[in-house]
């Protein structure tokens, strides 16, 4: 078998396999990692021409009957000629299909898919694919790697309160340097203020149409880099933020205070370890800035009420988006343990809210014997 | 699998109803005690505290006795004309809260955030924020405030804690110095009870509402933590300022809160960040009064089904640009909502649990007979 290496989910621990285009090959990626009887795969098609195969994977005693049969009725909800890639099934069986944010989780690490399964999951395996969908999907495990369960829960737990400070980053830092620059520029302290002044010196356009400019330049330096072959795309991308970034500065079209914004925007969402979740935010960043643009801080917080509200009614197979920051009584609160940190990997003795009641334990400490 | 039954929990409605109070009364409450001295103001808030206690425990009492809709429980107990006149009761009080909600908020915005904007342009954003929260189902409300509760409650607690750093001794002294006029302390408990009396419209909410026998706590709860920090606004907001200037200001939370200074000089005005926070919680409310102005008029309209949640934020909208300026919303707030509305809301419930005590001991003395006659007919 060659087993191709992961590419969009590289991780510093663990495994580096990822899935093939094969269903079979990753049926067998999957039941190498997992030797249980009650692991099933049910097989189906998806789409009246292409037939496509596709397989239904989960632990038989540790998944909701019903929840499976749900997924299947799902995607079998819209008969649609072609379903070439799993992409195609994962926006058709969205819940929500106006929602820019992902309801369900795209990998391509079989070891991601086996503690998806382990966790109660469901996971759907799609002929010429390289990739599993894992149903339900909540923001909480959109934000989460599989190497978070291999390393100390220390340095995870910072990871991971990083990786969302990165999110906030992605979404709101362009607005707030709008409202801050145009609306409450006495918030900082003054040096600060009038380096920014200083710098912003010379610029003709106002400040949301300059980050607007930048960002935009950014978005087409990244959409260049993607379209191009490998070693031309990372050239492109690291000339194309240099000159354009140090030649708009230097011809007084931006400010170098933006080129940092519009930078720190770009790694916060690089951070967010799913690309879905990181494209979501971009596009909300755009509504931030606007809001911000009209409204300075007022606008931010609006923008930022209004997501709230936005991923508060989204759901994934009836489990709230944003599980376990809200209703997560419903497991003894013991998921809060396994979200913005980690609790040591001895404390994660409970399956989270996706397994039936009665398989929620995993993990039972032997007593000892004394003698 | 997960309950998508079109409740929310205590924990939820605990979050709403103290995001939904916690805004508004630091706005209001400060405003509204300015006349009184330091040890007046904590004593009109203690004593109000209790009254509004005492409310909600005859809330949260009535809350397990009711079945189903409380509008059919209503009419059952006091009849069809006293239900509805109950009904529209609330939703006057309700109108009337959420007028001033959103003019205050605009004008707390205008003021210290956005000094050349109108006000009618900021109250149609806040009643359009209120009514996003409205188009979708109610666990979608629960979840909004479950979530956002620790960040808003530990910002605000925090922002208020960190302005204690300018307290001065001699306003203190002076604080305690004052005498202390009883009569003052009753009359303005009252307008500590009024301004929480918009509690009882949880009863309408109550079909919706999982574990209904955690209410009263839930009532408990809410009314302890937004007292505890009004308790702590009413000590450091008169030994920040002194009594003199604290009733120059006409809002003294937020220009409390331009005071603070934290060590390292990150921020120069941490009021924003406070009046961020704020607006958080200012938003919660407006969706809250929209939420139960809606709940209500379906309940009173069986007519009204589709697209009232628009026409109740439209009302609002046009109500608060009809009456033009901030003073006078309050002025009619007092008058009509304080003087008019709270008597007569707060009567019908009161009344109704009455009426539930005098079944309750006229059903023990009929059981009472009939369950000896019962023991007699065993033991024959």
């Amino acid at each position: 078998m060659d087993i191709p290496k992961a590419e969009a989910e590289k991780v510093l621990r663990g495994s580096r396999e990822a899935f093939t285009e094969d269903l079979e090959t990753n049926r067998e990626l999957i039941t190498k990692r997992i030797r249980d009887p009650k692991l099933t795969f049910a097989e189906d098609e998806l789409g009246t021409r292409t037939k496509t195969r596709i397989f239904l994977v989960y632990m038989e005693d540790i998944v909701y009957p019903q929840m499976a049969g749900e997924i299947r009725r799902n995607l079998h909800r819209w008969q649609r000629d072609e379903i070439l890639d799993g992409g195609e099934a994962q926006q058709l069986i969205k819940e929500n299909p106006w929602s820019p944010f992902p309801q369900s989780q795209a990998t391509e690490r079989p070891d991601r898919v086996c503690q998806g399964l382990l966790e109660g999951r469901v996971a759907v395996l799609f002929d010429h694919t390289p990739e599993a969908l894992l149903l339900p999907a909540t923001l909480n495990s959109l934000f989460q790697t599989s190497d978070d369960y291999y390393r100390n829960f220390w340095i995870v737990s910072f990871l991971r309160l990083l990786r969302l400070i990165a999110a906030i980053f992605a979404a709101f830092l362009p607005g707030l340097y709008v409202a801050d620059t145009c609306y409450h520029t006495q918030i900082l302290p003054t040096p600060l203020v009038l380096a920014m002044a200083r710098a912003r010196r010379g610029v003709p356009f106002p400040c949301i149409v300059e980050v607007l400019l930048m960002e935009l330049a950014f978005e087409l330096i990244r959409e260049a880099g993607l379209r191009m072959p490998g070693a031309i795309g990372n050239t492109i991308g690291i000339v194309g933020g240099l000159i354009i970034g140090q030649s708009a500065v230097s011809a007084s079209l931006v400010s170098p205070m933006t080129v940092v914004v519009v930078a720190l925007t770009a790694l916060g969402s690089f951070s967010v370890p799913n690309e879905e979740v990181s494209e979501a935010l971009r596009l909300v960043k755009y509504l931030i800035l606007i809001l911000c643009g009209f409204w300075g801080i007022f606008g931010l917080v609006l923008g930022a009420y209004l997501l709230v509200l936005h991923l508060a009614k989204l759901k994934s197979l009836h489990i709230p988006y944003l599980y376990p920051f809200v209703a997560q009584e419903v497991n003894g609160s013991k998921d809060l343990g396994d979200a913005a940190v980690r609790s040591p990997f001895a404390e994660l003795w409970k399956r989270p809210v996706f397994a039936r009641r009665e398989q929620r334990v995993r993990m039972r400490r032997e007593e000892k014997d004394v003698r | 699998m997960f309950a998508d039954n079109q409740k929310i929990s205590p924990r939820q409605l605990q979050c709403l109803l103290t995001l939904d109070w916690i805004g508004k009364q630091c706005l209001l409450l400060p405003v509204l005690l300015l006349p009184l001295g330091g040890r007046e103001r904590i004593g009109a808030l203690l004593l109000g505290g209790v009254w509004t206690a005492l409310y909600g425990g005859v809330l949260g009492s009535l809350s397990q006795k009711v079945q189903g809709r409380f509008t059919e429980y209503a009419r059952q107990r006091l009849g069809t004309a006293a239900a509805k006149m109950m009904g529209v009761f609330f939703f006057l009080y309700l109108l009337l809260n959420e007028v001033y909600l959103v003019r205050a908020a605009a004008r707390v915005c205008r003021v210290f955030l956005l000094p050349e904007q109108g006000e009618g342009m900021l109250c149609l954003l806040f009643a359009a924020a209120g009514l996003a929260a409205e188009l979708g189902d109610v666990q979608k409300r629960g979840r909004m405030a479950q979530f956002l509760y620790p960040v808003i409650a530990v910002a605000l607690v925090g922002m208020i804690a960190a302005s204690a750093g300018g307290f001065h001794a001699s306003y203190l002294r002076e604080m305690g110095a004052g005498s202390v006029d009883v009569r003052e302390i009753a009359a303005y408990s009252g307008g500590v009870l009024a301004a929480f009396a918009g509690m009882g419209v949880i009863l309408y909410e109550l079909p919706y509402i999982s574990e209904k026998d955690r209410v009263p706590r839930v009532f408990f709860a809410g009314i302890f933590r937004v007292m505890a920090v009004l308790l702590a606004l009413a000590v450091i907001l008169p030994a920040s300022f002194g009594e003199e200037a604290l009733r120059q200001l006409a809002w003294p939370v937020p220009a409390l809160m331009s005071n603070v200074c934290l060590p390292g000089d990150f921020l120069q005005r941490w009021d924003v960040v406070f009046l961020g926070m704020l607006l958080f919680s200012l938003f919660v409310a407006s969706s809250t009064g929209i939420h139960y102005m809606n709940r209500i008029a379906r309940e009173v309209c069986s007519g009204l089904r589709k697209h009232s949640a628009y026409l109740m934020a439209g009302l609002t909208a046009a109500v608060t640009l009809a009456f033009g300026s901030y003073e006078r919303v309050m002025n009619v707030y007092q008058k009509w909502a304080f003087c008019c509305m709270v008597p007569l809301m707060t009567c019908f419930p009161l009344l109704l649990w009455v009426v539930e005590l005098v079944r309750q001991r006229c059903e023990q003395k009929k059981g009472v007979p009939q369950a000896e006659k019962g023991e007699a007919n065993e033991k024959a």
